[in-house]
């Protein structure tokens, strides 16, 4: 058979995905030039982010949370339960890790703190995701709105927590991770790959990832073959809710060290929603996705001193994914 | 007296997200959902301070922020109407890029503009078309044939379609009168609940509360805007409720949006008492 003709069919999609990735991207950087950054101060942040030292690794570290958030999804989205409580997830596990670290008055050695804290916020990540599961299972309540209102909820806790109890001195800001806590880019990039493949393996290797699949395609089908539908949503609703917890982990540990109050959240779980359809839950190719969104997000933070909102990088990978799916329905037509 | 002026500022605090949601009553009516008000309604928020700076004029900002919010809609009837890819994708993806969107319009200089002022002419016309549009839609979707093709869009497309009803030109139309409502509300939220400013996180979630008091008022414009105002009501009240009862501010904070998820979970157990009741099913 001819090796042309065969892959003809999986070679159309990937030049959609391209020209939309690239379409949105320019667009977005063009948009972005509106800011006092301006296109100069754009596109040489663009040549910088991709060729330096120091940005490639920062890119590392950012990458956690959103891929970690990003990789859990793509088993909830394959199981078509819609949530976009990552957000909220990262928040509390990193509340949660700040806390046994900083607050507990537990002073647990780093070697036991910080596999302890990546248990902990990865439970009080899948802990959010059962109540939203939960409320989908028993009264059908819809879980883009439910996780959606957590995620205000639990940034309005850490706002009252970092300017209440926990703060410190005059500033409401809370105590600061020790030294020894850190994780490095090495560590977060360890936690993630390892998050990425346990999730790939279940979706591919297992035969709950086969269930999430049937039950995502045809949930009536499911049902007749005996497939337990209360229990996939429960499940991957707790397993996106772990990751995200992870990552929120991977965020306190890795970078931000500290809380205070904020307006707007971060956004690394809006970030990994958007990186799971971008790579259309898949676990492996969103890994790679969320790095370039991670760049993304360098990027922004590096203009942020000559005038570019950090809130921007959000538009910029909102576009882009639009964009590709945009390409992609045009170019399967 | 101290309660009638709470109510009546809770009425004026309460104005964006009862026109944000009544747009998404006809939206979610016609069996679409919009999930981007909270993106549009912050982008027209920044235009609207950024074209009454540029102009002098507040009405013309607020005439701005309506067509914001209409442009963004817009990129939802193309891609979701026309193209046919996800809604709740793309509603997603419009909240998120309205939000960069607007901070990147107003880091270009825009964040102090002209103001609507309280009792001025332009305020009490607001006033009394958020008054008599929960009515007035409630006759459009009940008393008239346009309403009633609306509704039947949204109970059943596919009969809608055989039936000889323009299907995606009614939602197209529901969608774009939604992306108005979203833009005039996010105007009045800059022009005059901040006194003409814009900041980073203004809508700090309204644009979600709109969407959760169309469940909340059961898809029904009149009980959509009460739904709507007792949100407002729980918004302003905070300072009253934390110094007089000695509430946490954080728990009075958070009410509305626990208020919400309740209301999603008491919306099937109604619909499952009384099958009459059933909402239309755009989520």
């Amino acid at each position: 058979m001819n090796p042309m003709l065969a892959s003809r069919p999986s070679l159309r999609p990937l030049v959609g995905v391209t020209i939309g990735l690239i379409a949105g991207f320019a667009l977005a950087l063009i948009l972005g030039s509106i800011s006092p950054a301006g296109f100069k101060g754009m596109a040489s942040s663009l040549v910088w982010v991709y060729t330096s030292p120091a940005p490639l690794i920062f890119t590392l570290t950012l990458l956690g949370p959103i891929a970690c958030a990003a990789v859990g999804l793509t088993l909830a989205y394959r199981a078509r339960f819609i949530t976009i409580g990552s957000e909220g997830q990262i928040l509390l596990g990193s509340i949660v890790t700040l806390w046994l670290i900083e607050y507990s008055d537990l002073n647990l050695h780093p070697t036991i703190a910080i596999p302890t804290s990546i248990v902990l916020g990865g439970f009080a990540g899948a802990f959010l995701g059962f109540v939203v599961g939960l409320l989908r299972v028993y009264v059908n309540a819809n879980e883009i709105l439910v996780s959606l209102m957590l995620n205000y909820v639990i940034l309005y806790i850490l706002n009252h927590l970092a300017s209440g109890p926990w703060r410190v001195g005059p500033f409401a800001i809370t105590r600061s991770v020790g030294e020894e806590y850190r994780l490095g880019p090495l560590a977060i990039v360890v936690t993630t790959v390892s998050l990425t493949l346990l999730c790939w393996v279940l979706l591919t290797r297992s035969k709950f990832g086969l269930a999430i699949k049937v039950y995502g395609r045809a949930p009536r089908v499911a049902e007749t073959y005996g497939l337990n539908s209360k229990t996939i949503v429960l499940a991957v609703a707790m397993l996106s809710g772990f990751t995200s917890g992870v990552g929120g982990v991977l965020m306190m540990l890795g970078f931000q060290h500290n809380l205070s109050p904020m307006s707007v959240s971060p956004g690394y779980g809006y970030m990994g929603v958007l990186v799971s359809w971008l790579s259309a839950n898949n676990p492996l190719v969103a890994l790679l996705a969320s790095w370039f969104f991670s760049s993304i997000l360098v990027l922004g933070r590096s203009l942020q001193a000559s005038g570019l909102p950090i809130g921007y990088v959000l538009a910029i990978q909102s576009i882009i994914v639009l964009s590709v799916m945009i390409a992609r329905r045009l170019t399967s037509r | 007296m101290v309660v009638v002026d709470y109510m009546s500022i809770a009425f004026i605090t309460s104005i964006p997200i009862i026109l944000a949601a009544l747009g998404e009553v006809l939206v979610e009516r016609s069996g679409r959902v919009n999930l981007g008000v909270e993106g549009m309604m912050a982008f027209s928020a920044s235009i609207s301070v950024a074209v009454s700076t540029l102009t002098g004029s507040p009405l013309i900002g607020l005439i701005a922020g309506g067509m914001a919010g209409v442009i963004l809609s817009t990129v939802y009837t193309l891609t979701v109407i026309g193209l046919k890819l996800d809604q709740i994708v793309v509603g997603l993806i419009i909240s998120l890029a309205g939000l960069g969107l607007a901070d990147l319009i107003s880091s270009a200089g825009y964040r102090v503009g002209y103001n609507i002022p309280h009792g001025s002419t332009l305020h009490n016309t607001l006033i009394v078309i958020t008054i008599v549009l929960p009515p007035i839609l409630w006759l459009i979707l009940y008393r008239t044939p346009q309403g009633v093709e609306l509704r039947a869009v949204g109970y059943d497309e596919h009969v809608a379609r055989e039936r000889g009803l323009r299907v995606d030109l009614i939602r197209a139309v529901t969608v774009t009168i939604g992306g108005l409502t979203a833009g005039i509300a996010g105007a009045y939220m800059a022009l005059v609940l901040y006194n003409g400013r814009y900041f980073s996180g203004i809508t700090g979630g309204w644009g979600w509360l709109a969407i959760g008091s169309v469940i909340l008022g059961y898809w029904h414009p009149i009980g959509v805007a009460v739904a709507a105002y007792t949100i407002g009501i729980l918004l302003t009240t905070k300072p009253l409720l934390t110094s007089e009862l000695g509430l946490p501010p954080t728990l009075v904070t958070i009410t509305p949006y626990i208020a919400v998820i309740i209301a999603l979970t008491l919306v099937t157990i109604i619909s499952r008492r009384k099958p009459s009741l059933i909402p239309p099913k755009p989520l």
